[in-house]
């Protein structure tokens, strides 16, 4: 076994057989909607892939969020896309959903050329991005949030086959008495307060629209318990689905435990070694069941 | 030269009735579901070696998962005048290696390899008590044990926060 630092090195130099497309665009009407596109070494014509919406409060956060999981994924034989999209104020809810639908639609109408199984797709988000990984996830055949851009004309906008939801909420109006007294942040994502857009706050809840065909679910959140992950385990299963929910222990949102107790770094609560494990389980129980 | 590193240990760690012993753990630790004990001496003058061992119950709800770490440090410490306390720097080096299970089993191991460069300061207050913030620079390698993920090597900037409890002169 190599060690770390003599990893690095090699990485630094060549690392592995990924390669990565950047500000790939998938919607050319706006200067955010692009996407970085990790791709495995090799010409295998229909791989299984993950889709990453980053987080960031729907009003920051970048696409390189998912910088050290994109290369893991595309070393392990995934495609993996991480995408930016509008954000607050230009991305008013629904407009940042409709960007992630469109980046979907994207990947399919692109299958061929990037090597993706279209019918293989998984999406995951954090925190901001994990609300709108699993509405995509659950609700990406939805008319109302159905995106006009030239990746989806005419194509069918079946959900995706799986879904990483990373400390992200579920409920959004249960999100909006959580949050404190400052409700800014949540007014802001849709321009009002639920009182004032009641239906606004529904469509934007993925537990809102809990179906019997949704795909299978891995729910991660940390200690701060962001609104309503138990509630959608719960209501997932109800119906019959795959849904499971892993709580991480001492993860601070942003700031990790590894596997030295009591000593924390700046990273993601998916990213530790446990959620990792459920992670590589889902995907190798879903999108990658034969292998990727 | 292992002969010479031996001889200057054994001269090091001479007297031993009065030299330094901390006994530490990271508590916050156990607010997150582990637990981390130190054993730490001297080596030589301004040398010192920690050993760890940690565990941890990280996953919680459908899951349950067990991480087991073992670790050690060579520190030095540049005060001539107080061994084992003050500042330091230390190269760290460990391995976690964690399984998580659900309803069905298992479903998965992951081994961690850690090195780090760590910046510390030791403080001790009343006599015994023992206060040791750091800050570690350095990479963990990952290694998915079912062969299905790419092992991969990141950087890692970690802090902790050591409380011990010293014994000796």
């Amino acid at each position: 076994m190599r060690s770390p630092i003599a990893s690095l090195l090699v990485c630094a130099a060549a690392c592995s057989g990924s390669t990565v497309d950047r500000d790939v665009v998938y919607d050319a009407r706006f200067g955010e909607t692009t996407m970085d596109i990790y791709l495995p070494d090799g010409d295998q014509p229909a791989r299984p892939t993950v889709l990453f919406v980053h987080g960031g409060s729907w009003s920051g956060g970048d696409k390189d969020q998912f910088f050290r999981m994109g290369p893991r994924l595309a070393d392990s034989g995934f495609v993996a896309a991480s995408i930016n999209y509008r954000l607050v104020p230009d991305g008013v809810f629904p407009l940042d959903a409709m960007d992630c639908i469109c980046s979907l639609a994207f990947l399919r109408g692109h299958a061929a050329e990037y090597g993706i199984d279209p019918d293989r797709i998984a999406v995951m988000g954090y925190s901001a991005g994990a609300q709108l990984a699993s509405l995509v996830g659950i609700a990406s055949d939805d008319p109302e949030l159905a995106p006009d851009c030239d990746a989806a004309a005419g194509q069918s906008l079946a959900l995706p086959a799986a879904v990483i939801s990373g400390s992200g909420p579920q409920d959004m109006r249960a999100f909006w008495n959580d949050v404190g007294p400052d409700k800014s942040v949540v007014d802001s994502i849709f321009g009002g307060s639920p009182s004032q857009l009641p239906d606004a706050y529904d469509l934007a809840s993925p537990i809102t629209h809990v179906r019997p065909d949704a795909p299978p679910y891995l729910l991660i959140y940390d200690v701060l318990d962001i609104s309503g992950n138990a509630a959608m385990r719960d209501a997932l299963v109800a119906d019959g689905t795959d849904a499971h929910l892993m709580e991480v222990a001492g993860s601070l949102h942003v700031l990790e435990e590894g596997d030295d107790p009591g000593e924390y770094e700046v990273a993601m609560a998916i990213e530790t070694p446990v959620a990792w494990i459920a992670i590589e389980d889902l995907l190798f129980r879903t999108i990658a069941k034969g292998g990727t | 030269m292992i002969k010479a590193v031996a001889v200057a240990l054994v001269l090091g760690s001479g007297g031993a009735q009065a030299e330094p012993e901390v006994i530490a753990t990271q508590p916050i630790a156990f607010v997150t579901r582990g637990v981390e004990v130190s054993y730490e001496r001297l080596a030589a003058q301004k040398w010192s070696w920690v050993a760890m061992v940690g565990a941890r119950l990280a996953a919680e709800d459908d899951y349950d998962s067990s991480t087991f770490t073992l670790g050690g440090e060579l520190r030095w410490w540049p005060r001539r005048r107080t061994p084992m306390r003050g500042p330091y720097i230390g190269a760290h080096a460990s391995a976690g290696h964690t399984t998580v299970s659900d309803e069905m089993g298992t479903i998965g191991a992951s081994l961690e390899l850690t090195e780090r460069i760590d910046v510390g300061w030791r403080w001790r207050v009343m006599r015994h008590l023992t206060l040791a913030p750091s800050l570690g620079v350095g990479t963990i390698e990952e290694v998915d044990e079912t062969g299905r993920l790419a092992t991969t090597a990141r950087l890692t900037v970690a802090f902790g926060f050591e409380l011990g409890w010293w014994h000796g002169s």
